[in-house]
């Protein structure tokens, strides 16, 4: 189950970068480096709402990968973090695709 | 057999017959014979360009005949003189002419006489010249040609000579051109012996199958396929790849500078530090819960959503969510086949994976009410939402963990309901096959203080042998619940250990930790058969990575804490002397081997109060057992005392709590449990509230600075690492060891106040008591975290090294057979060279024999 469902998921991220033509071996390392960008996009958008004395427990929330109390605590902190999640990430999405078609 | 002094013709004409070839042929042999003349003149008089005027006036025409310098011209007698000879030179030939036309002369005879000839003849004519001796081609001896004295204008008035001229430069060119391909092939060799690749042009020269620059763009071509092969395998990547990469590099690079200018860099950096960690497929998932695969509409993006992946078990719920998607449509197929389900199947062959991963992700993330709301988004009818819902639903506190189920209490009770309900069209996969054919009402145990894991699954035994619960029929043999109703009394025991600590429970883990068991936790058999603990927060089938956990050294808090007695207390603080047989506090039972004594003081009054009762429960085998040893009074477990003498000299006792130091002055805590490491922490940096003190954490294996804050004993950072080499390499530094300890670590000697600490020293106070055991507990879950922090590391580096490995074997491999490859094709190249070389020096050698035919 695994494997077709990796084999899915980076067809379907490749698709929405833009990347599907590239040979898979090389689409794995846009799509892990991609995802960098758009993690620290969407933290640098999140963290740039939040109180700095927040951030540490932020860090602490989220590295440890509880995602309820980590939701908790943004909606308490940041509220709209969805939103602006969302919006980062799509921004570098557009970025990436605007970059190979230019 | 053709008739001699018929004409040969040096290069076949298209068609024998055809007049337009012969003409050429006429052409070339005339050019030929030019070329022969040409070289014959050189050959007489010497390297063109050197000779005197006058020579060339001597066979420059007709007129300059009778100019000749005497002392050139020798009369001479010549009987049959030549007509062709004598036509231009007339009585005086030269000596030297002579003997040209003597040595050209040798073998031919030949008129001009045209004739056609049949292809047989030819043939034969051409079996019939008399051979010429064919030298090998070999172009480094073909000496270079200086085109400019070609050209000289001597030459230009005489036609034939000029012409023999440049068909012999034209030559010279050819075997020069041949030359430099050969030396730029060997020049190849050497870059590829050295592994590099070819750099470089040759010149565009016509050759018999193309060019030499199109042998090398073929040769290019070819080796690119390898070198591209090679590329994928070492990671490198085509044009785009590569400048899709550039542009991510300087997106990150861009986004760093942004967080610094903002203050963020902490973060940024904490991110990319957390992301590099994971493996792929949790890159993956880091990149669905950011939306990236859902769509144009990102519909959903979390930060939560990304984070259930860095602990590593996001992909594996996801996995367990889509498998059950899967199963369930195949339940339905087989129940129900035909175009029942066809609009279910339409909708996952459409949404693949991705819409149903988000909405997963949704729910594993913030719950069932916005999973569906994004189910409806995404235009799930009804049907499938329900079915989600059966696995997202709040009222049965089911979380998508691999191949989980609702508890069959939940299920069997949902099923009657079913049953006695109208019939909605719902799918209702969630309700297994398996299930008991009639309502069976599972026994559930509740957790209760000192007991565990292993106590509640025998107590889970027992109820299921007096509820007279029967495996039903169509029940997996392998399951939990069969192998409870299996075993006996003389089994049990040995079963439910073993079902703690196997690969499919991981309740006892290998690392030694247990998961923690909270008082309002409940275990029952879930629908397939399977063990199924939950309490308020989770429900478990298996325990997750991430889910609390309590080490072994957490023990002692299991059995209802009493008051030690001062002479427990002096025991375990070192001040006093052991006596023959001393009594664990916390036990109550005989050591058998008291620590030695390092000092001996005064008892003192301290008003020690007892830690309170911890409120979760451990689950070790070894704690459990000693749980029912605790309760059912069948064990009974001790507490070894041990000590030795390390390298220094000192006394180190593994049991008893002490401080000791290194040459560095470090303090480190050894000895005893954590909460008795606390204490003796506590102690001292109450006294010496600047100082740090090292410990093991409380899995016992990694080093943790400690120190004093707000009158509790925390850590002071994270796990120590070694510096590693030049950065790489670090890992977390081992507990302290006994062969570190180089003295004792007097407590009461530390403090500047008093001597008599029982007096000066403030007493431990039930809160720094506490807060020692939170550190303590804090100090546990962090170390917890470091640890598979560490592993995860560790099986990441284990990873690159193979796959270095393996890259750099198959490198190896494709570099061998591009070699290979590429020495076929010079190989190739090299025989195109010399057959193209060798027919055209047999053509040019052919077409001096017919130019001395026809000038003969």
């Amino acid at each position: 189950m695994i494997s077709p469902m990796q084999d899915e998921l980076t067809a379907a991220i490749a698709a929405d970068l833009g990347i599907s033509a590239l040979p898979i071996e090389e689409q794995k390392p846009l799509i892990a480096q991609f995802g960098e960008v758009a993690l620290k996009a969407a933290t640098l958008a999140v963290l740039g709402n939040l109180a700095g004395d927040k951030r540490d427990a932020f860090a602490k929330l989220a590295e440890a990968g509880d995602a309820s109390a980590l939701k908790a605590f943004l909606d308490q902190e940041v509220p709209g973090h969805e939103a602006l999640v969302r919006t980062a990430v799509a921004e570098e999405v557009k970025r990436f695709k605007d970059f190979q078609s230019a | 057999m053709a008739k001699k002094g018929s004409i040969d013709f040096p290069p076949k004409p298209d068609k024998d017959d055809n007049p337009g070839a012969i003409k050429l042929a006429f052409e070339r042999a005339e050019e030929a014979r030019k070329a022969a003349t040409r070289a014959a003149a050189e050959k007489a008089f010497g390297p063109v360009g050197t000779e005197t005027d006058t020579q060339p006036e001597m066979l420059s025409g007709q007129g300059a005949i009778n100019g000749t310098p005497a002392s050139e011209a020798v009369s001479k007698d010549v009987a049959n003189v030549p007509s062709e000879l004598s036509a231009i030179f007339g009585d005086k030939i030269p000596t030297d002419v002579l003997d040209l036309y003597a040595k050209l002369d040798g073998d031919f005879d030949f008129d001009f006489s045209p004739v056609v000839h049949t292809k047989e003849e030819q043939q034969s004519a051409d079996a019939a010249v008399p051979a010429i001796e064919r030298i090998p081609f070999d172009p480094h001896s073909v000496p270079s040609v200086d085109e400019s004295n070609l050209n000289a204008s001597q030459y230009t008035a005489n036609p034939e000579m000029q012409a023999d001229m440049d068909a012999l430069s034209a030559r010279g060119a050819k075997n020069a051109l041949e030359a430099e391909v050969q030396e730029q092939i060997n020049r190849n060799r050497r870059t590829r012996a050295k592994g590099e690749f070819i750099a470089g042009e040759t010149e565009d020269i016509p050759m018999a199958d193309g060019t030499p620059k199109e042998w090398k763009q073929k040769l290019r071509e070819l080796i690119g396929k390898f070198d591209g092969s090679a590329k994928e395998r070492f990671g490198g990547m085509g044009e785009r790849g590569e400048r899709l990469k550039n542009y991510l590099d300087t997106r990150l690079e861009e986004l760093r500078s942004k967080g610094e200018a903002s203050g963020l860099e902490k973060g940024v950096r904490w991110a990319g530090e957390v992301y590099n960690k994971l493996g792929w497929k949790s890159k993956l998932g880091v990149g669905l819960g950011l939306g990236i695969g859902a769509g144009a509409s990102m519909a959903f993006a979390s930060l939560p959503a990304a984070a259930v992946f860095f602990t590593g078990i996001g992909m594996q719920r996801v996995a367990g969510f889509a498998g059950k998607f899967l199963e369930y449509e195949a339940e339905r197929e087989a129940k129900t086949p035909g175009e029942k389900w066809g609009k279910e199947k339409a909708m996952w062959g459409a949404l693949k994976y991705t819409a149903l991963m988000t909405a997963g992700m949704l729910a594993l993330s913030y719950g069932v009410k916005e999973a569906v709301g994004y189910a409806r988004e995404q235009g799930w009818d009804d049907k499938a939402i329900e079915w989600a819902k059966s696995f997202w639903s709040d009222e049965k506190k089911t979380v998508l963990i691999q191949g989980d189920r609702p508890p069959a209490a939940a299920i069997i009770a949902e099923k009657t309901a079913a049953a006695h309900a109208p019939a909605t069209g719902a799918p209702s996969a969630a309700v297994p096959e398996a299930a008991a054919p009639a309502p069976i009402e599972m026994p559930t145990v509740k957790a209760s203080a000192g007991h565990g894991y292993e106590y509640m699954m025998k107590r889970l035994w027992e109820d299921l042998h007096a509820k007279g619960v029967e495996l039903p029929t169509n029940a997996n043999p392998d399951s939990d619940l069969a192998r409870l109703l299996a075993a006996d009394e003389d089994s049990i025991d040995k079963l439910v250990h073993e079902m703690a600590s196997d690969s499919k429970h991981q309740f006892f883990r290998a690392d030694g930790l247990s998961v923690l068991i909270t008082p309002d936790a409940q275990m029952t058999i879930g629908a397939r058969g399977e063990l199924f603990l939950s309490d308020a927060g989770h429900e478990y089938q298996f325990a997750p990575a991430h889910a609390p956990a309590t080490p072994a050294a957490f023990a002692a808090p299991h059995v209802e804490p009493q008051a030690p007695t001062p002479e427990a207390l002096d025991l375990y603080f070192g001040t006093q002397s052991a006596a023959p047989q001393e009594v664990n506090p916390l036990t109550g039972l005989v050591n058998e081997q008291a620590p030695a004594p390092v000092e001996t003081h005064t008892v003192t009054t301290e008003s020690i109060i007892s830690p309170e009762p911890v409120k979760t429960v451990d689950l070790t085998p070894a704690q459990d057992a000693a749980n029912q040893g605790a309760v059912e009074t069948t064990q009974t477990p001790i507490m070894e005392s041990h000590s030795t003498v390390n390298s220094f000299g000192v006394e180190v006792s593994v049991t008893a709590p002490r401080l000791y130091a290194d040459s560095a002055d470090h303090i480190f805590a050894y000895g005893g449990s954590p909460v008795e490491n606390g204490k003796i922490m506590l102690k001292y940096l109450i006294k010496n509230p600047d100082k740090i003190i090292y410990a093991a954490d409380d899995s016992g294996k990694y080093r943790i600075p400690w120190h004093l804050v707000d009158g509790k004993v925390v850590p002071a950072g994270a796990p120590i690492q070694t510096s590693g080499f030049f950065g790489f390499f670090r890992e977390f530094m081992k507990a302290p060891g006994p062969d570190e300890f180089e003295r004792v670590v007097n407590i009461e000697s530390t403090t500047e106040a008093s001597a008599n600490v029982a007096v000066e020293s403030p007493a431990p106070t039930p809160e720094a008591l506490d807060a020692a055991a939170a550190a303590a507990k804090r100090a546990q879950e962090e170390a917890s975290v470091a640890a598979r922090v560490a592993a995860d590391v560790k099986a990441q580096e284990a990873a690159d090294i193979v796959s270095t490995q393996k890259a750099a074997a198959n490198a190896e491999a494709v570099r061998a057979a591009a070699e290979a490859q590429s020495k076929k094709i010079d190989d190739v190249i090299d025989a195109a060279i010399r057959v193209e070389a060798q027919r055209k020096q047999e053509a040019a050698d052919a077409a001096i024999r017919a130019a001395a035919r026809i000038r003969k």
